[in-house]
Parts: structure tokens; C-alpha cells; sequence
């Protein structure tokens, strides 16, 4: 079964589309720029993963997307509509899970319902510490949770918004090698049951290719698209096979061609 | 079983030793009873004091000012501490002034403020506010300012009213802070009680001290003294209980 489903070429209309953007901090009076001319179309119901290195921008990129910072050369538009700041219609995922510790599960997971009534709410609280597979710990605080489990939550908290987009920022990021291989099967699940468009920003190569329906290779200095990706492979993904392998040495030696002479002689699949 | 034990026996061990030494001290009369008053003797007065309503009345006046003077402190200072650590504006305004009057200490506020508000409760109850305002207004403003970037971020983006973001996460993330504030606040209010009491009073724990050394009864001064460090730490004890019931998220060290 091939994930083209998700995504049709034809009456190709994008989610997102990013075009011509540029953005650049100041730094101590120097211009630092972190994005450079940044062009990139993301389907509706897509699964994009972008990867690439620290300080490429992927991360800045995803923050711009979101909003939370509006202060770029480009544009970014959403169903054709050009973006103003924060909306509900995107969700974030950061890899600080960013629970409030004095809230339990239930009250985190709730925080963003406000205007909805108590009995609306709850059920929908119930409904996706379900889905997270929290059933159980609905009054436990984040400091009595594990890693994984606090992902989860801020992964629940996102989702019971109901957002059209989800923005993941390495969310797996701070994880153990175990969990985040456990976290990684859990938001493909999740994304069964839906047809959130999502975008995950990590610098794990293994889990772009696992996730994404197409992968962006991000090179730095200043944060280019380097390469896209499509991701043909058939789900579930076996990260074993012998053309999971193949795709993941592609873009392990795209990388590293950005930072010469870095490549460990002793690497071998 | 045994360390349960030694814990609970360990912090008696050094004031029963005190007690002892006094008891012998007094007993060998190494010491003039004019100056450190026997035992006994201070079993004596505390027995009458108690019997003549002394104790309680004082101890009831000098907590009655403290409470409204710290109450008003509490008030002001969460108020000022909140509109001041979300707005720089604010902040800029207040601060300059607000260091001058807290850099002075309160002995130096009580010669005009009697001359001011006379020897009444009024002057009692602002002195001790401006003992207290300052640590609740300081450590509120430290607590807001400390609220980290990333719940403001999330909280946008889940689309949440000011309103919520300010009783939901503002403060409660502030809480730690504001209670070392209460604390600290608390601990001065009382120290300001007793040096306004000390100065210019007719009632309170901290006028039975003087009047103690007015009549040369160090028995006097030494119960007045006490009650202060009872109830300092009681209060102490019963603020650290309630941060403890209200902070119980926070991962402590000691837990």
C-alpha cells in the first residue's frame, strides 16, 4: 500500500505555500541571516519532514510558519490566505513538551478549551487521553510523568484543538533512543486517524524517512533548501529494508557533503 | 524506625541544653539576678501575666497591627508586583521612587511618621507596611519576569484569553517567587512590630520589653522576647505549610 493517497499531484492545491522567504536576527549590530530565499509547497494532508542540521533553520522555519514570529522577507500563505501571526488553525509541538506543572493531564490537555462547555470539554479531554494511550493518569502532574509521556500529553493538547496544520519541533528531540523509536509508531498512528497536515522538523535522518511522505534536506549558512525528497516507500515503513537503507545513505551523504571531509571513514550499513 | 527517631529528637536536643545551662547558671548564682532573671522566676510572671490577661492582650495587639499592615502589604505589593513585571512602562515609572523609600529603613520612616500620624495605630500599621510591601513587591515583579517565554508561546497558540493566561500561567508560574515574597515579607512585618512597639507605644510585646527595662524586670524582657520568637516562627511554619499544600507540583529537593 503506497501513501499516494494522501497526496495527489493532480488538482494540486497547496496547504502551505512558502514563497521567496528570507529572515535574518540581528546579532550584537551584525546581520546574521538564517533563511535565504526559501521556497516550498506543502499539500494538504501531507506529511513533511524536514531535516537538516543545527543552525540550518529548520527550526525558525517552523516558528514562522506558526506565526510566532512575524518578522520576514517572503510570504507565507495558508489556503491562499496570507498568514497574520498565530492562529488556531496551527497547531505547535515543541521539544520542551512546555506543560504547565501545576496542571494535571486533563487540565494541560483542556488548557486550550476555554470557550467550551464543561461537558464538551471533558469529553473531548477523554477522548484524546485515549488516543495518546494516557488513560489512567488523567490527575497526574508533568512532574510525575516520563518523557514520553509528557509528549504525549502536548501532542493531545495540540490535537484537541483540532488544528488544520501541526507543527512539530523536534518533539522527540530529548527523548531515549527506545522511546523516541515508540513515539515515532505513535504519531504515525495518530495520523491514521486523521488527515492533519503536519510538518516535523528533526536531525534524525532515520525518522525524517520514516515519517514523511516527503523529506526536506536543509543545508546551513544560510538555511537553504538543499533537496526534496519524495518518499515512495510503502506503510508501515520497515527501517530495516534494504531500501529504507538506501534512501537514508542518500541523504546522510547529502549532508555531509555541505561539511567536507567530515564523513566517519568506519561508516557502513 | 531508629532515624525516625533521631530526627524527631535532634532539634530539641540544643534548646534543652540551653535550658539546662540557664537552670544552672541561676542555681549557682554565677550571675546576678538583675541580669539573667531564674527560671522560675519567669514561670512566675508568665503564670501572673497569663492569669491578668497581660500576655494575651499584648500579643493580641502587637499581631492585630501586624496583620493589617501586612494584609494592605500583601494587597498592594501582588498589584503593584503584577503591573509592574508585565509592564515595563509601569516599571519604569514606579521603580526609581519606590527604591528611594524602600533603601531607607523603617527606623528612620518612624520619627516622621509619628510626627505625621502621631503615636496611634495608624503610624504602627504603615510602618510595618512599608517593611512588608517591599519583599512581596520585589519578588513578585522577579516571579512575573521569570515566567518563561515558552508558556506565553503556548498559550498563544492555543488561542486563550488574557484573562486565563494571567490566573492560569502568569500566576502560578510566579507563585514560587510571590511566596519567598510572603515569607520574607511576614518575617519583616513582625520585626517592624516590635521596633515600632519598642519606640512609641503604649500596648504590644514589643512595649513590654522597654517598659521591662524602664522597671528593671528582666524577666519581663526575656517573656516579651520570646513571645516575638514563638510567634515569628510559628508564622513562619504556618506559611511555609500553605506554600507546601499550594506548590505541590513543584519537584522539591527535600521531598
Amino acid at each position: 500500500m503506497l501513501t499516494q493517497a494522501r497526496v495527489q499531484y493532480e488538482a494540486y492545491k497547496p496547504k502551505i505555500k512558502i514563497s521567496n522567504l528570507s529572515k535574518s536576527f540581528q546579532q550584537r549590530g551584525n546581520k546574521l541571516e538564517v533563511l535565504n530565499n526559501v521556497d516550498l509547497e506543502v499539500q494538504e494532508g501531507e506529511f513533511l519532514t524536514i531535516v537538516g542540521s543545527s543552525g540550518c533553520g529548520k527550526s525558525t522555519l517552523l516558528r514562522l510558519i506558526a506565526g510566532l514570529d512575524s518578522s520576514f522577507n517572503g510570504s507565507i500563505t495558508i489556503d491562499d490566505q496570507i498568514i497574520n501571526g498565530i492562529g488556531t488553525d496551527r497547531g505547535m509541538v515543541f521539544q520542551d513538551h512546555r506543560l504547565f506543572p501545576w496542571m494535571n493531564v486533563e487540565q494541560n490537555i483542556g488548557f486550550g478549551l476555554e470557550h467550551f462547555p464543561v461537558k464538551q470539554r471533558n469529553s473531548l479531554v477523554a477522548e484524546h487521553i485515549e488516543l495518546v494511550g494516557l488513560k489512567g493518569f488523567e490527575k497526574a502532574k508533568p512532574g510525575e510523568l516520563s518523557g514520553g509521556m509528557s509528549q504525549r500529553v502536548a501532542i493531545a493538547r495540540t490535537l484537541v484543538k483540532k488544528p488544520d496544520i501541526i507543527l512539530l519541533d523536534e518533539p522527540f528531540g530529548a527523548l531515549d533512543a527506545l522511546t523516541r523509536i515508540q513515539m515515532q509508531h505513535e504519531i504515525l498512528r495518530i495520523r491514521e486517524q486523521s488527515t492533519i497536515t503536519m510538518i516535523l522538523v528533526t536531525h534524525d535522518i532515520d525518522e525524517a524517512v520514516l515519517l514523511g511522505d516527503r523529506v526536506i534536506v536543509m543545508s546551513k549558512k544560510p538555511g537553504r533548501i538543499q533537496k526534496t525528497i519524495p518518499i515512495f516507500l510503502p506503510r508501515p515503513r520497515d527501517r530495516n529494508s534494504h531500501d529504507f537503507i538506501k534512501i537514508r545513505e542518500q541523504i546522510f551523504y547529502l549532508f555531509f557533503e555541505n561539511e567536507k571531509g567530515k564523513i566517519p571513514e568506519d561508516y557502513s550499513i | 524506625m531508629k532515624k525516625s527517631l533521631v530526627r524527631l529528637i535532634l532539634p530539641i536536643v540544643l534548646p534543652l541544653l540551653i535550658v539546662l545551662v540557664w537552670v544552672y547558671v541561676t542555681e549557682k548564682e554565677f550571675i546576678g539576678a538583675y541580669l539573667i532573671p531564674s527560671p522560675l522566676a519567669v514561670f512566675n510572671t508568665i503564670v501572673l501575666f497569663i492569669g491578668d490577661g497581660t500576655l494575651l492582650g499584648d500579643t493580641w495587639n502587637s499581631l492585630s497591627r501586624m496583620l493589617q499592615g501586612f494584609f494592605l502589604a500583601v494587597f498592594f505589593g501582588l498589584i503593584f508586583g503584577v503591573v509592574m513585571g508585565l509592564f515595563t512602562r509601569f516599571d519604569r515609572f514606579f521603580a526609581g521612587v519606590f527604591n528611594a523609600i524602600r533603601v531607607i529603613p523603617p527606623l528612620a520612616w518612624i520619627p516622621i511618621i509619628i510626627l505625621w500620624f502621631g503615636i496611634g495605630e495608624t503610624s504602627k500599621v504603615i510602618i510595618i507596611f512599608k517593611s512588608a510591601f517591599f519583599p512581596i513587591l520585589l519578588n513578585t515583579i522577579q516571579g512575573i519576569e521569570g515566567v518563561p517565554k515558552g508558556y506565553f508561546e503556548v498559550s498563544k497558540l492555543m488561542g486563550v484569553s488574557k484573562r486565563k493566561v494571567l490566573f492560569s500561567v502568569i500566576f502560578p508560574a510566579a507563585l514560587p517567587s510571590i511566596f519567598v515574597g510572603l515569607r520574607l515579607g511576614l518575617g519583616a512585618a513582625w520585626m517592624a512590630v516590635v521596633a515600632a512597639e519598642l519606640i512609641a507605644s503604649d500596648s504590644g510585646l514589643g512595649y513590654r520589653i522597654t517598659q521591662g527595662r524602664e522597671l528593671s524586670q528582666p524577666d519581663v524582657m526575656v517573656i516579651g522576647m520570646a513571645m516575638i520568637g514563638l510567634i515569628g516562627v510559628s508564622m513562619d511554619t504556618f506559611i511555609t505549610f500553605i506554600k507546601k499544600r499550594v506548590l505541590s507540583w513543584q519537584p522539591g529537593i527535600k521531598s
